[in-house]
């Protein structure tokens, strides 16, 4: 967003410090604006990517915005990584995080989408990005989320006819019957 | 899983399977190809025949303990996916940054080691695949001294799990120098040697030219990391653009290329395996001169005690005993690390919560995001060019699966 103009006063009798121009505005806090629901979650992020959480529905909407970027900002070229979490002791337990990597200057951000209920389900990526296809099917195999609008949901790493999904929380570890004894 | 009851459609096209065992197909890769005489019009991967539940298994060990099985994973670079782990843990535990110098510089020559070890496979099966039966010979003679190397440092020649939070597990034996310098001054020879026999030879520049072609939007929207993507002509190396364990401080070039085909992804992988030895031979004279400086950060909440200390301190038999027992303890968070590895991001992503276990552990498996794109290369070539693109994007199911 280069200005092309820049108007300092030059009148600088009373302007006792040229006050500097405000930042201008991060990425994450653009979605924050753009998106209405869209918080910057207050956890502890230790690697430094700014991370947004937004609303289910608008996930799509928001990743195709940071991929193409009407507005002339910074583009984010490459979808990094989707990958799910479980948090069974929050309202919306299951979590999928998007990360987006932007060539120009190596900067990164990530994106959040939380939920819950009987049927956790989110709309599917894949029509922004095609490379969010096993990734999703692999959210999908390991903590049951469904991706609304998704080609091929089917489970990737564990058979067809598995039951549950592993990564759950109240999925069992899971242990084998020896058959040997300690003597 | 797909199951399939008819092998030919009512068009009289035919669906072929490949593997799981199959010997091109690199481990346990099941391909369904749908051919139509010689044509694949389709082809659609099945994996998870090597999955081993690594991230689940991790969200049940300790930080020290979830180590070895990061190993596991990409077992033809295991080094590359300790680092990514480990770094991801000092983020969390908030001692980026504090880890020695000594270190940083045993794990880039480590990794840099690794890569080599990792691209001879890859060269070496890639031309047995393709017909070029000695380069196996010629590349398993190379790796075995990188393995010889490794083997030195750490006792085991794969799975080291020499890395630790904070630094690594011991320092290096004097035996290390020798060997290491002796290898640099050998392995650009070794790949003007791999050059000779593939690089001009009719029959593999025949069966690898305008191969399994992605342009540079394809790898990007399919999701090519590494050595594929800066084949198609994308310039990202995790090395440079986010560089981690001091690899700015290092001279080296990010090969690329336009082209996009097979032969691009070989071109790239074997600049590279030049510029990994570049990077060693700094690396080694950094090594030289700081010999006896400390290689791990003494922080008792995280690290060791040195064995000496456990005998004579009360505080730090307290410490040894509390981080066997209980292993180190960071503040709820989260944090992703990456790392380039011979495949390309390999990242290791930690949620905790403030327990002493990891409440999750996302390992981002380059090969898994690779081997997406093996549909588009594949799709309208001939069915030995399926060989030739599996190859090519060299993946490693282990990692994969996870």
């Amino acid at each position: 967003m280069a200005q092309t103009s820049a108007p300092t006063p030059t009148t600088a009798v009373d302007a006792a410090e040229p006050e500097a121009p405000p930042p201008p505005p991060t990425d994450a806090e653009l979605v924050v604006a753009r998106y209405p629901g869209a918080t910057v979650p207050t956890w502890r992020f230790a690697d430094g990517i700014p991370t947004v959480r937004v609303a289910p529905d608008q996930i799509c909407d928001a990743i195709s915005w940071l991929r193409h970027r009407p507005d002339g900002g910074r583009r984010y070229d490459m979808l990094v990584d989707v990958s799910g979490s479980h948090w069974p002791e929050r309202a919306e337990p299951l979590e999928v995080t998007y990360i987006l990597h932007a060539l120009e200057d190596s900067h990164r951000i990530r994106l959040k989408v939380a939920v819950g209920g009987e049927h956790p389900a989110i709309p599917s990526v894949t029509g922004v990005w095609a490379l969010a296809n096993w990734p999703e099917r692999e959210i999908f195999d390991m903590y049951g989320v469904e991706f609304s609008g998704h080609p091929d949901l089917r489970r990737i790493i564990t058979p067809n006819d598995w039951e549950g999904h592993p990564l759950r929380k109240d999925f069992p570890l899971g242990e084998e019957p020896v058959e040997f004894q300690r003597p | 899983m797909v199951m399939l009851e008819e092998t030919r459609t009512e068009t009289g096209r035919m669906i072929l399977n490949m593997g799981p065992q199959h010997p091109s197909t690199h481990g346990v890769l099941r391909l369904m190809l749908e051919l139509d005489g010689e044509n694949v019009l389709e082809c659609v991967p099945d994996i998870g025949y090597l999955h081993t539940g690594i991230e689940k298994m991790t969200e049940a060990r300790n930080y020290h303990q979830a180590l070895v099985l990061t190993d596991r994973m990409d077992y033809l670079a295991p080094i590359t996916n300790n680092l990514s782990y480990i770094m991801a843990c000092e983020k969390l535990f908030n001692v980026e940054g504090k880890v020695p110098e000594r270190a940083l510089d045993t794990r880039v020559v480590m990794s840099e080691l690794t890569r080599i070890a990792s691209h001879l496979i890859w060269l070496g099966t890639h031309g047995l695949d393709l017909g070029a039966m000695t380069m196996f010979m010629y590349c398993f003679r190379e790796r075995e001294r990188v393995l010889e190397i490794m083997e030195a440092i750490s006792g085991v020649r794969m799975m080291t799990s020499f890395m630790r939070i904070g630094g690594l597990a011991a320092d290096l034996p004097d035996e290390f120098y020798g060997l290491v310098s002796q290898f640099v001054d050998d392995m650009p020879k070794k790949i003007d040697e791999y050059e000779t026999m593939l690089s001009r030879n009719p029959i593999f520049v025949d069966r690898t030219k305008g191969v399994g072609v992605i342009n540079r939007e394809s790898a990007l929207e399919h999701g090519f990391t590494g050595p594929c993507l800066r084949a198609s002509g994308v310039q990202f190396d995790v090395r440079t653009n986010l560089a981690y364990c001091g690899y700015e401080t290092y001279e080296f070039d990010v090969p690329w290329s336009r082209e996009g085909d097979v032969y691009a992804r070989y071109m790239v992988r074997m600049r590279e395996m030049r510029e990994s030895v570049r990077i060693i031979d700094q690396g080694l004279k950094r090594l030289r001169a700081s010999r006896g400086a400390p290689i791990r950060l003494d922080d008792p909440r995280i690290t060791f005690p040195k064995r000496e200390k456990i005998h004579s301190s009360m505080e730090s038999l307290i410490h040894h005993f509390k981080l066997v027992s209980e292993g180190p303890v960071p503040t709820p968070g989260e944090a992703y690390a990456a790392v380039e590895s011979p495949r390309g991001e390999q990242a290791t992503y930690i949620m905790s919560d403030g327990s002493n276990k990891p409440h999750r552990v996302r390992f981002r498996a380059p090969s898994f995001y690779n081997l997406q794109v093996l549909p588009q290369t594949i799709a309208g070539g001939l069915v030995a060019d399926v060989v030739a693109c599996i190859g090519s994007i060299d993946i490693v199911l282990g990692e994969i699966d996870r």
